[in-house]
């Protein structure tokens, strides 16, 4: 009962539909669960950290799951997704290299990526899902700064929009709370990592998907 | 909220260019490879020099040279890559036959100690994050007495107007420190490639430096490439601005200053800093 309260509290505080959560306690058996297929709507809060900054946002994704194969101790299925993704990288916040206060301004990045990977249920862990995703999509970063260092009498603009193909790894696992609500804990990084570059940003996420 | 303590870390992370990244791919190195080792007295180390001897050497000649700083560092490989498009532009008649001498590290320290012992400024802000020991004046000391005299005594090299250095980010910073220190009557190079300095260190101490040379001379006779690339944030491009701003300020009369900016990222940019850096000092640039 606990958990349910914690996801209803959790979906609303990201706006997402409640009804989901009025179903009954889940089923704990791996088999109950490897029926579908199943799309599944997801929010959560971003934490970002890349090159020596770090950002937040939010992200929605649409996922389907379907069942792949059934076995005594596991049961695998093909998970796809579409994920939107926001943060907000302010250079005030953790401003690299500089000294306090000479730089203002950030980054907004903006992603639309699919996913595609398997999943995996252990039948000794039923309520738990993971699953391991390639993604690829676009990265947009509208980057705007004023640097200004009194010291050597020194300012200027940096305005900057590149948008950039990123492909990467997405690692999720999500703790079923109740029949179709689940606490999802992603952790996402481009591959290959190239350091210092627009995609070099390691993303993670804990939020609430629901079934739909 | 500060990530400071985080610095050295995402600094060496940079320095080893992660085992995923995608090596730069500079094509066939043509000629031969040659390894010493030198001791220096002025930094009281050893250096692992890397000598690549072009195709078509003359002991009896004059090769232009380059001085590649972080010849070995992760898979920037900076040395394969200035060699590299040495040998191409050499293969398309666009440069002579040039030497590349890559000024690396034993084990220990290591190009990663190295080069932040060797390339940083000495503390006079007290912002250096704690990257850098500023072993710079040794360093440039062991450049400029040591390492060319045991060159000229050993390589058929050509004379300071047709030697460079090239250096990226930190070495970037020691190059255009290099570039401060020139004397016109005994310089051991006359042209730089300036890629993506890090003119952040120690809260632009390099523009007190440029400022007391400024103060000092009135001319700055050399050939300085200087170039960045547009993705690297505020810290970098708005610095690579100012410093080319307030040399073009100058007035100085025998100063050749080009100034490049690509998009690309930090780490990408050594592939055009280094390729155009090379055709525009020894190429039809000349």
């Amino acid at each position: 009962m606990k958990r349910v309260a914690f996801a209803v509290s959790l979906a609303l505080s990201l706006g997402l539909p409640t009804t989901a959560l009025a179903a009954e306690p889940p089923d704990d058996t791996a088999a109950s669960r490897a029926q579908g297929p199943m799309l599944e709507l997801s929010l959560a809060p971003l934490y970002g950290f890349g090159g020596a900054r770090h950002g937040f946002g939010g992200q929605a994704g649409l996922g389907m799951f379907s069942p792949l194969w059934q076995g005594e101790g596991s049961t695998g299925s093909l998970e796809l997704g579409l994920l939107l993704g926001y943060d907000h990288e302010s250079y005030g916040r953790s401003d690299r290299f500089l000294g306090e206060g000479q730089v203002d301004g950030g980054t907004h990045r903006i992603e639309a990526l699919l996913l595609a990977g398997p999943g995996l249920r252990l039948a000794a862990m039923p309520r738990v899902r993971s699953s391991l995703q390639l993604y690829g999509g676009w990265v947009q970063a509208f980057m705007h700064a004023q640097l200004d260092n009194e010291l050597q009498s020194i300012s200027g603009d940096y305005e900057v929009s590149v948008g950039v193909f990123s492909t990467g790894l997405a690692l999720t696992h999500r703790l079923e709370l109740a029949q179709r609500v689940g606490l999802d804990l992603q952790v996402r990084a481009p591959f290959p990592m190239v350091p210092a570059a627009i995609t070099s940003y390691v993303f993670a996420s804990l939020g609430v998907s629901v079934g739909l | 909220m500060t990530v400071r303590p985080h610095l050295s870390a995402f600094a060496t992370l940079c320095a080893l260019a992660a085992a995923g990244c995608p090596a730069p791919s500079p094509g066939e190195l043509t000629g031969t490879v040659e390894s010493h080792t030198l001791s220096s007295q002025s930094v009281g180390d050893d250096y692992v020099l890397t000598v690549r001897v072009p195709p078509g050497y003359d002991a009896a000649g004059a090769h232009p040279v380059v001085f590649q700083l972080d010849p070995y560092l992760g898979v920037l490989q900076e040395f394969a890559l200035t060699a590299s498009y040495a040998s191409q532009l050499e293969a398309d008649g666009v440069i002579e036959p040039t030497l590349v001498v890559g000024v690396g590290y034993p084990e220990v320290p290591g190009p990663i100690e190295g080069r932040f012992r060797d390339y940083s400024l000495p503390d006079a802000n007290g912002d250096t994050l704690g990257l850098g020991s500023g072993g710079a004046p040794a360093f440039y000391d062991f450049m400029h007495d040591e390492l060319t005299p045991w060159l000229e005594d050993h390589y058929a090299v050509a004379g300071p107007s047709d030697r460079a250095l090239f250096g990226h980010s930190l070495g970037g910073l020691f190059t255009m420190y290099a570039a401060l220190q020139h004397d016109q009557d005994d310089p051991f190079v006359e042209r730089f490639v300036v890629a993506s300095p890090s003119f952040w260190y120690d809260s632009g101490s390099i523009f007190q430096i440029e400022q007391a040379y400024a103060d000092e001379a009135e001319d700055l006779g050399l050939d300085l490439f200087l170039a960045d690339g547009l993705y690297e944030g505020p810290e970098m491009t708005v610095y690579t601005d100012a410093m080319a701003e307030r040399l073009a300020a100058r007035g100085y009369a025998s100063l050749s200053l080009t100034v490049q900016r690509y998009e690309v990222d930090h780490v990408r940019s050594v592939e055009p800093c280094f390729r155009e850096g090379l055709e525009h000092h020894f190429g039809g640039a000349r």
